[in-house]
């Protein structure tokens, strides 16, 4: 079953098209995450998906209830981390955690108990001070917390990660993969890597549409091109291995450079085979052969070109 | 004489809400370093020596966002 | 329900610990007690600063001179009131703080509501500390009977109300401090205008505040007013009513 699904979502702002036809469904208890540009659309459609914003046209359903826009009952299954959560900043986290648990119409002993294990979940339960003082990855840690604390079914949060240090940015992924199992997470982020890191399912937004969407794995696996680098030790050995006729086939169609090269071919493994033969009949023996695999990077500048 | 002791009861609570209001803001100045314009110092001067004015003045438009 | 204690509960927390209940009420405090004092005090001194010879003298002051001092001073402190309060809608929305409370599920009319109730119920306090001390020192310093005092003070606690709601209004519609401050000033300023016509005299709530001082002096009986305050309440609950849809309505 899917936890999210979007049909159809378009949002005109004036008369520019921020988001264009968009569909997708998040599986449960995944870790999806939402990939694009800076202004591809991304906290728009979270807006969106949590009625803060009004859809141009197309439907947006949660947990098989529908988005409405304004107050919308489909928010008692979500938690939201806005990309700069902000708090009042004359209460103690405690305190605060307390009135969301007040709105979110839960049992007081149970809200203290739980906001007590968040706390220490993001690593907060010694911060007992006023919020003001905080800093922003501790104001991160408490959005996460206050967003986990009526137990949500579907996790949302825009860009958790951007305005963190390295170390605030791998603890903030440690803590969102922590949840996982309990709780769908949907992360919208620029930062490639924290999406290799956690997420299990990918979704690339540009200029308001989607342009790829699946398993990382998956994806990977689609867009596997039939690479094959080979480094030697020097540009002589590499000038006579490409001299022997059992590859000169091979490479007719290959970019040297100094000591390396990459090869192109239909059949990799066949490909890798007349290379291995090559190296047994020659005797030059490379560093490194590898069949490159396409990284997401990769994937990411091909599809948003 | 007959004046002041006429208006006691005006005074003794003025100079108490005085201070109340001085010392407070006092703390606030000393332990939130940051204002929406003028510096320590000078608010330190004007919370302490304008009279219920300063306090007031300083927690308005001086006191910075926490 | 529970939502709307929280919220309101939060209110009061803010109000207290930005130091904005302090000022609000210190300075009530304050003007209670400088209205008979002023009231008291300022024949004296005009005599003093009265050319020699100058024909007339002024008269003693009496209780109602006090109450003179408390009604004028009154809209001076209500201009105060409304700006310290002035950012309570718009500052949420500016900052992003509403965000978390309303994707909790928070209803918005739970916000506004809640709102209105935390900053009338700050002013009824105020109110009240500024018209007990004027009362008290008055019976102190110019002792006498007046008609209609708890009526003449209800009127004007209600032309504050208003005020306060208009503000609140300005908050929900445009969002910022300046919105808020424009409509209650901009209200005040269409209602001061429309009292040129005298028949409107009767229905403008402007006559809650001004005429409170003929109440006093038996120039006005509280049925006068009777029209008045119903427009006045007839306004507010409009004023409400329009917050609501006008949030309800915003983008966040």
């Amino acid at each position: 079953m899917s936890i999210l699904k979007i049909e159809n979502l378009s949002k005109k702002f004036g008369g520019h098209n921020v988001i264009n036809n968009l569909s997708l469904s998040v599986p449960e208890n995944t870790i999806y995450g939402f990939l694009g540009q800076n202004g591809a659309g991304k906290t728009t459609t979270m807006k969106m998906i949590l009625g803060l914003l009004k859809p141009s046209s197309g439907k947006i359903s949660v947990c098989g209830e529908e988005v409405t826009y304004g107050e919308t009952k489909t928010n008692r299954y979500i938690g939201f981390l806005p990309d700069v959560p902000e708090f009042y900043g004359y209460m103690k986290p405690k305190e605060y955690l307390a009135l969301c648990g007040e709105i979110t119409g839960l049992d007081r002993k149970a809200v203290k108990a739980k906001s007590e294990e968040l706390l220490s979940l993001v690593g907060l339960e010694k911060a007992n001070k006023r919020i003001g003082g905080f800093s922003r990855g501790m104001k991160q840690r408490l959005g996460i917390a206050q967003a986990l604390l009526s137990e949500p079914k579907l996790l949302i949060c825009d860009e958790p990660t951007s305005a963190l240090d390295p170390i605030g940015r791998k603890e903030i992924l440690d803590i969102l993969l922590s949840v996982k199992g309990k709780t769908t997470v949907v992360f919208s982020t620029h930062i490639l890597s924290d999406v290799e890191r956690i997420c299990d399912h990918v979704a690339v937004l540009n200029n308001g549409s989607l342009v790829l969407n699946g398993t990382l794995s998956q994806l990977k696996q689609n867009h596997r091109l039939d690479t094959l680098q080979i480094e030697f030790r020097s540009s002589e050995d590499l000038q006579r291995f490409a001299g022997n006729e059992c590859v000169g086939m091979l490479f007719q169609n290959a970019e040297c450079t100094d000591c390396t090269v990459i090869l192109r071919s239909k059949n990799i493994d066949e490909a890798a085979g007349q290379i291995y033969d090559a190296i047994y009949k020659t005797k030059i023996y490379p560093v490194k052969v590898e069949i490159l695999e396409p990284t997401l990077e990769n994937l990411f500048l091909e599809v948003v070109k | 004489m007959d004046v002041l002791v006429e208006f006691l009861p005006f005074l003794i609570p003025l100079i108490i809400i005085e201070w109340i209001l001085a010392i407070t803001a006092l703390i606030h100045v000393l332990r939130h370093p940051h204002y929406k314009f003028g510096n320590k110092s000078f608010w330190i001067v004007v919370v302490l020596f304008v009279q219920i004015i300063g306090p007031i003045v300083y927690f308005i438009f001086g006191r910075g966002e926490e | 329900m529970r939502a709307f204690i929280a919220m309101a509960k939060k209110e009061f927390l803010e109000s207290i610990r930005t130091y904005k209940l302090l000022i609000v009420a210190t300075v009530f405090l304050l003007f209670g007690m400088l209205n008979p004092i002023t009231a008291k005090i300022m024949p004296k001194l005009l005599s003093s600063f009265m050319p020699e010879g100058m024909a007339i003298t002024p008269g003693e002051p009496g209780t109602v001179d006090s109450w003179i001092q408390f009604y004028k001073n009154m809209s001076t402190q209500l201009i105060l009131f409304v700006i310290v309060f002035s950012g309570i809608v718009s500052n949420e929305l500016t900052k992003g703080t509403l965000i978390n409370m309303l994707t909790k599920g928070l209803p918005r009319k739970t916000v506004i509501l809640s709102k209105f109730t935390a900053i009338i119920s700050i002013w009824t306090l105020s109110y009240l500390i500024c018209f007990v001390i004027t009362l008290i020192y008055t019976r102190y310093l110019l002792p006498g009977e007046l008609p209609n005092l708890p009526f003449a003070a209800c009127c004007m606690w209600l032309f504050g109300v208003l005020e306060i709601s208009m503000m609140l209004l300005g908050g929900a519609l445009s969002g910022s401090i300046y919105g808020s401050l424009l409509l209650a000033v901009g209200f005040a300023g269409v209602l001061m205008l429309a009292n040129i016509f005298p028949k409107l005299e009767e229905y403008n709530p402007y006559l809650l505040s001004t005429g409170c001082v003929s109440l006093l002096t038996s120039e006005r009986v509280p049925s006068d007013f009777y029209v008045s305050i119903i427009v006045t309440i007839a306004f507010i609950l409009l004023i409400i009513i329009s917050s609501i849809c006008s949030f309800n309505k915003k983008q966040i």
